[in-house]
């Protein structure tokens, strides 16, 4: 797997910079021509199965700024998860992992007007909400960066 | 497979890039994750938690693609044998790869690595790779998605938590809804208990209906502020963009119910009286 991802980035010649490579990749680029070919284990990459095996963290933090770090979390479980696996076990693990257990109660806010969270811990949560989904494949896009 | 990052070449500060990086760091090892990172400007330190690198050139070509090696030092010996030049030990590995591309031409290093033998044990890795995979089966899990109804109700509840605790968009459709009621009643104000009196107050209620869909358009507040959030999720698979409007319309509906009500019981004394009256 982590060898084909080499393959696509010699094979395909994309003519663009990194960021936008990144984003070809991942599927979360809607305008302009992509050419050549993009593997996923071998096989032609399918939307839909990649869509649910990756996770896309972006370098701005959009998040609902009414909703409390866990409800955030909760919300996007709820949703992409099945309901057959233990999605509070999912959870806690993500928030450990994360280092986000001090603001689970806290609520997003607004980032403008400097309320509710640290951009710290904006940024785990923008990660946090990606890895509830337990993708195999994560992109960060610039994760040290405002 | 084995936990792998990986990165590919704007910023926060020191200590909070170092919260954020140890816990992807953390979760990376944890989770068995392929994490791809793009990265501008890393430290030192943040550079050597990495295990793997892409570096690209203008045009999307490979200037180096491998191990960084025990703290960078495949990276270094081979930018060290493309300019001929060594960096000291404290050196930001980082910043001695990109001056060594300042120095030379990035076509020069894009050449070199094509040369080099970490690109030919890649290419028939990758050879190797694509061969074994062709004779697997596909295994990718394939794509979960909700019971529509299930996707409704969590969206109808975090619109309405959302409504909740934004009270200032309620109060101005509260604001907006009084104020109506109160020019309206003082248009229709002691209209007497005969027909005219019925005309008046049949159109005093088309009047409402009216004025009543000006406090309904500021929905399109929230989904202004709403937007970003809404594409990152749809893109994601999260959920659908027509489920996402069906519970922003039905989490609006009871606060407008409400305002109706006051709505409709503040002008019931004059308007609606007349009505019962006349029958």
């Amino acid at each position: 797997m982590f060898l084909n991802f080499l393959c696509i980035c010699k094979i395909s010649n994309l003519s663009t910079f990194n960021p936008t490579a990144q984003d070809v990749i991942a599927g979360y680029k809607t305008g302009g021509v992509i050419t050549g070919d993009i593997m996923i284990d071998g096989y032609a990459k399918e939307d839909a199965t990649w869509k649910a095996m990756n996770g896309y963290a972006e370098q701005q933090d959009i998040l609902n700024p009414y909703m409390s770090v866990l409800e955030t979390i909760k919300f996007t479980a709820d949703c992409r998860l099945t309901s057959h696996v233990d999605k509070n076990a999912i959870i806690n693990s993500v928030i450990e992992l994360m280092d986000l257990s001090e603001y689970t109660d806290m609520i997003v806010g607004h980032e403008k007007e400097g309320e509710g969270l640290p951009k710290h811990a904006r940024k785990r949560l923008t990660i946090a909400n990606q890895l509830v989904v337990q993708p195999k494949v994560l992109f960060l896009d610039e994760p040290s960066s405002k | 497979m084995s936990p792998n990052l990986f990165t590919l070449p704007n910023s926060l500060g020191v200590n909070d890039a170092a919260l954020v990086m140890g816990a992807v760091r953390r979760s990376t090892d944890a989770m068995k994750l392929i994490t791809l990172v793009t990265i501008h400007q890393p430290s030192k330190k943040m550079f050597e938690s990495f295990d793997d690198l892409l570096l690209l050139a203008k045009g999307g070509r490979v200037a180096y693609c491998g191990e960084l090696g025990p703290k960078s030092q495949t990276l270094i010996s081979h930018f060290t044998s493309l300019s001929g030049k060594s960096p000291s030990a404290s050196a930001n590995p980082a910043d001695f790869v990109l001056s060594v591309l300042d120095g030379g031409s990035p076509d020069e290093a894009v050449a070199k690595f094509k040369e080099s033998e970490i690109c030919k044990q890649l290419n028939s890795a990758i050879d190797a790779d694509i061969k074994e995979a062709e004779s697997q089966p596909r295994g990718i899990a394939t794509k979960h998605s909700l019971h529509f109804f299930t996707q409704f109700g969590l969206l109808f509840r975090r619109q309405f938590l959302v409504q909740w605790r934004n009270p200032s968009y309620s109060f101005l459709r509260f604001f907006v809804s009084a104020g109506a009621t109160f020019i309206l009643g003082l248009l229709f104000f002691d209209i007497k208990n005969n027909v005219q009196g019925a005309v008046f107050a049949i159109a005093a209620i088309f009047f409402m209906t009216f004025v009543l869909v000006i406090p309904m358009q500021a929905a399109v507040i929230p989904l202004i502020e709403d937007r970003a959030v809404l594409y990152r999720e749809a893109v994601s698979g999260t959920y659908s963009r027509f489920t996402y409007g069906l519970g922003q319309l039905f989490a609006d509906i009871p606060f407008h119910a409400l305002n109706t009500i006051i709505m409709v019981s503040l002008n019931s004394a004059d308007i609606f009286s007349v009505s019962i009256n006349l029958r």
